[in-house]
């Protein structure tokens, strides 16, 4: 150990012990939580440290936590002949009864590979056998699990906080009365959310889990409190699951429904307890969009008064543009400085109704006259290039909008705002998802892309105090492919793996050439995925997962996208996406 | 009130970064309640400072720190309170309260001492061992001292006060090594057991645990016995 930790740039990555951190010397079952990037990145994810707590909650149950080693690691492991370990024990991998990975992002997937390779596990599920741990996945990626299916034993589709549990107690008894692997996956395929890849037919149909009560549900416990700086390093209350807005574009916007929220009073209990068993001196309300959480005028003000008297500061990440949270932002001025963000997603108005971001130029507008008169002189703005129906008059309307924010700021009088506009337009390339009213939508050939990249670059020179952040990669066109792919991308993901790739979203590991070439070897390519533009009517590689809302509610969106409609907020009326199915489930219907 | 107080390091945490250990403390304080003092300005942070830095892959039994507070808590009850909220590695010890006018840890901060044990790839006895030291610290020790101009030349040999050789044996040594140590610079204990292993032609791994501090005397930190 001391001989592998000697010869890694941040050790501190494989040693565990953290405060909060659970060993148990003797379990009846080991879980593998495993999380395929790096140690800073998967200490941050909430999901982990929600299973993580649940996990550890069951009787005779010890889940462990291991993270995709560095590449300098992985050398010294192949060099000393070691396999990767866990955490909180240093066990081998290989002799865990089930490894489960979160698989929060497409271009993660070759570190699933080189996780289970260095476990010494089959990486294939049909080369396991009696006596080879458990691979399971779940996280958002599972609602279209085909291109990483012929790895896993399992797929959790949907809210995994009480089907994780099941799958154990499935197991813990399978394991106790001597199951063979096969009548286990039998059983397993049995559990609503619970695919098993190598039981599926023509029939197969998976609805994903959902958890009802998002304010009984269990949460995170006492959440490890790392050594390492993490990315999110505070402690994370999750208010509400689930989005009522329709974003078309937005995969975490239906996949997520129905709406659930944490009472604003859960939520205060949650973050006095959090403080004081981490330490932490931040937390941040986390949704996909918590300027729409009910209570949120009530708990905002609240949380800050109360956390201001114990010295910490209350992030809130995701407040939409048109929320009315103006009066809070001065509140909020008084804790931690910290940067605004907005993200309007497309420069005109023609083209966020189409993508039905129900946010207008004046709503944009409003926020940030507001957010320049409580002092604040940075902003960042998040737009797409590429999206469905764009014209270069929609990619010149990112540089207007930016134009007008920047004349906003430089019109209002010196002593009154800040000193000079630090304006970030961050702009990223649309990426077609299953389960959204784009995904039968091709993605713009990167040709074009670097096209209109260049036009809009032209349009913003001389914009005062922005700054331009766009840039093209292979990367999301292989995001667009395995977001929408098939079983065939297996191979494909097989041959990078062995091409050398991994930490494939990572600049400095990225591997473009070797994945062309994997892609080539299959007789493939990644823009036969990619630019590829669905009918209606055809089948769809993901169209076995039941995500609740039905296929048809968004074929009716994609068919009000292309006529420029927009689609009311479901908190005002409901739009009836699950198609009068699971009613019950959505308390907004 | 200013308290002041050693944190002890394990062996486990030696992988761990100044850096790592600081915010863990901090956060061990705020578990245990304390009330610590802030800084003023928009970031304000806990009043907290070290004697010196902690090396990553150093282990120590004493890094001393001084801890600002603002109610009066004791000695006992600090170290207690700490204690039952540090992480398996970390624990405090020696506390006692700042007199008036105490002046800064790392201005008092003169000397430190090492225990140097190195794990031989090649077998080594203690004749040989004790001859190479000998020759070795008979002259100037020239390491390469990185800093912000770049790399140049440093003689780190007036910066040793003592080496002994505490025990040799199993292709293992334990060194004992007394080194200058203040806030303008001190002894690489590194760059140094290197340039020996270099002299002495041999292959090993080494750890480095920083066994005691001394500072200027004043009653109250612990002093190099010479003065």
């Amino acid at each position: 150990m001391d001989r592998l930790l000697s010869r890694v740039e941040k050790p501190a990555r494989y040693i565990g012990g953290e405060w909060n951190s659970i060993v148990k010397e003797r379990a009846d079952v080991r879980f593998a939580l495993l999380f395929p990037d790096v140690y800073e990145i998967g200490m941050s994810h909430l999901g982990s440290r929600i299973l993580y707590h649940v996990l550890n909650g069951m009787d005779g149950v010890a889940c462990e936590r291991a993270f995709a080693p560095w590449p300098d690691m992985e050398r010294a492991l192949r060099e000393e002949g070691a396999p990767l370990f866990s955490l909180e024990t240093k066990r081998p991998l290989g002799g865990f009864d089930i490894l489960g990975f979160s698989l929060l992002y497409e271009m993660c997937y070759t570190n699933v590979l080189q996780m289970l390779d260095l476990s010494g596990v089959p990486l294939l599920a049909a080369g396991r056998k009696e006596g080879d741990p458990l691979v399971i996945c779940g996280g958002p990626c599972a609602c279209n699990p085909e291109p990483i299916a012929p790895f896993m034993d399992a797929v959790l589709i949907g809210d995994g906080e009480e089907m994780a549990p099941e799958l154990v107690e499935i197991y813990k008894k399978a394991k106790a009365t001597g199951k063979s692997r096969a009548e286990l996956l039998k059983e397993l395929s049995g559990v609503r959310g619970i695919y098993v890849p190598s039981l599926k037919t023509p029939e197969t149909k998976i609805v994903k889990r959902i958890v009802k009560d998002l304010d009984k549900a269990e949460f995170t416990g006492e959440p490890v409190v790392p050594y390492l700086g993490i990315v999110h390093d505070r402690v994370a209350l999750e208010v509400m699951r689930g989005c009522t807005r329709g974003c078309r574009f937005c995969q975490a916007g239906y996949i997520y429904r129905p709406v659930r929220e944490r009472r604003s009073e859960t939520v205060m209990e949650l973050a006095r307890r959090q403080v004081a068993c981490t330490g932490y001196d931040e937390v941040s309300l986390l949704s996909l969009s918590t300027g729409d959480y009910s209570e949120v005028h009530a708990l905002v003000p609240e949380i800050i008064r109360e956390m201001e008297q114990n010295r910490v500061s209350v992030a809130l990440p995701s407040l939409r543009v048109d929320s009315k949270l103006a009066g809070d932002l001065s509140v909020m001025r008084t804790v931690r400085k910290a940067g605004l963000t907005f993200a309007p997603e497309a420069g005109t108005q023609r083209l966020r109704d189409v993508i039905n971001k129900n946010v207008t130029e004046a709503d944009v507008l409003r926020a940030t006259q507001d957010a320049f008169e409580a002092g604040w002189n940075g902003v960042k703005l998040y737009f797409m290039i590429g999206l469905p129906t764009e014209t270069d008059e929609d990619v010149l309307g990112i540089a207007e909008l930016s134009r007008k924010i920047s004349r906003q700021f430089y019109g209002m009088p010196k002593e009154k705002r800040g000193r000079g506009l630090r304006m970030t337009v961050s702009v990223s390339t649309f990426v077609p998802k299953p389960h959204t009213a784009f995904q039968w939508c091709a993605q713009v050939s990167p040709d074009e892309i670097q096209r209109r990249q260049a036009l809009l670059r032209d349009a913003i020179r001389g914009v005062r105090g922005a700054e331009l952040k766009c840039h093209y990669s292979l990367l999301s066109v292989l995001e667009a492919a395995f977001s929408r792919g098939d079983a065939k991308l297996a191979n494909v993901l097989m041959r990078a793996y062995e091409l050398g790739c991994r930490f494939d979203a990572w600049t400095e590991h990225f591997k473009p050439d070797a994945w062309v070439q994997a892609f080539g070897e299959n007789g493939i390519s990644e823009k036969d995925y990619a630019e590829r533009e669905y009918g209606l009517d055809e089948p769809l590689p993901w169209d076995f997962a039941d995500m609740l809302v039905t296929k048809d509610y968004l074929k009716k969106e994609y068919l009000r996208a292309q006529a420029g409609e927009t689609t009311p907020d479901c908190r005002e009326h409901c739009n009836g996406c699950f198609g009068a199915r699971y009613e019950t489930d959505c308390r907004l219907s | 009130m200013k308290l002041i107080a050693a944190y002890r390091k394990g062996r486990e945490l030696s992988a761990i970064s100044h850096l790592d250990v600081q915010r863990t403390l901090q956060r061990s304080f705020r578990r245990a309640g304390l009330p610590l003092a802030y800084s003023q300005g928009f970031n304000p942070h806990p009043l907290l400072s070290f004697a010196t830095a902690t090396a990553t892959g150093m282990s120590s039994e004493c890094e001393w720190f001084e801890v600002q507070l603002s109610e009066d808590v004791t000695p006992d009850a600090f170290e207690s309170r700490v204690n039952a909220a540090m992480p398996d590695g970390l624990s405090v010890w020696g506390a006692f309260v700042e007199p008036e006018g105490f002046g800064s840890l790392s201005s008092k901060l003169r000397a430190a001492e090492y225990r140097v044990t190195l794990k031989f790839f090649t077998a080594v006895d203690a004749r040989s061992l004790q001859t190479a030291l000998e020759d070795f610290l008979s002259g100037e020790i020239i390491i390469q001292k990185r800093t912000k101009s770049g790399v140049r030349p440093v003689d780190m040999r007036p910066y040793i006060l003592e080496v002994s050789v505490e025990q040799v044996g199993d292709g293992k040594a334990v060194l004992r090594v007394l080194g200058k140590l203040q806030a303008d610079g001190g002894l690489r204990v590194n760059s140094v057991i290197d340039a020996l292993l270099e002299r002495l032609d041999a292959n090993a791994t080494y750890d480095v645990h920083r066994a005691r501090m001394f500072f200027a005397a004043d009653g109250l930190l612990p002093r190099l016995p010479s003065e």
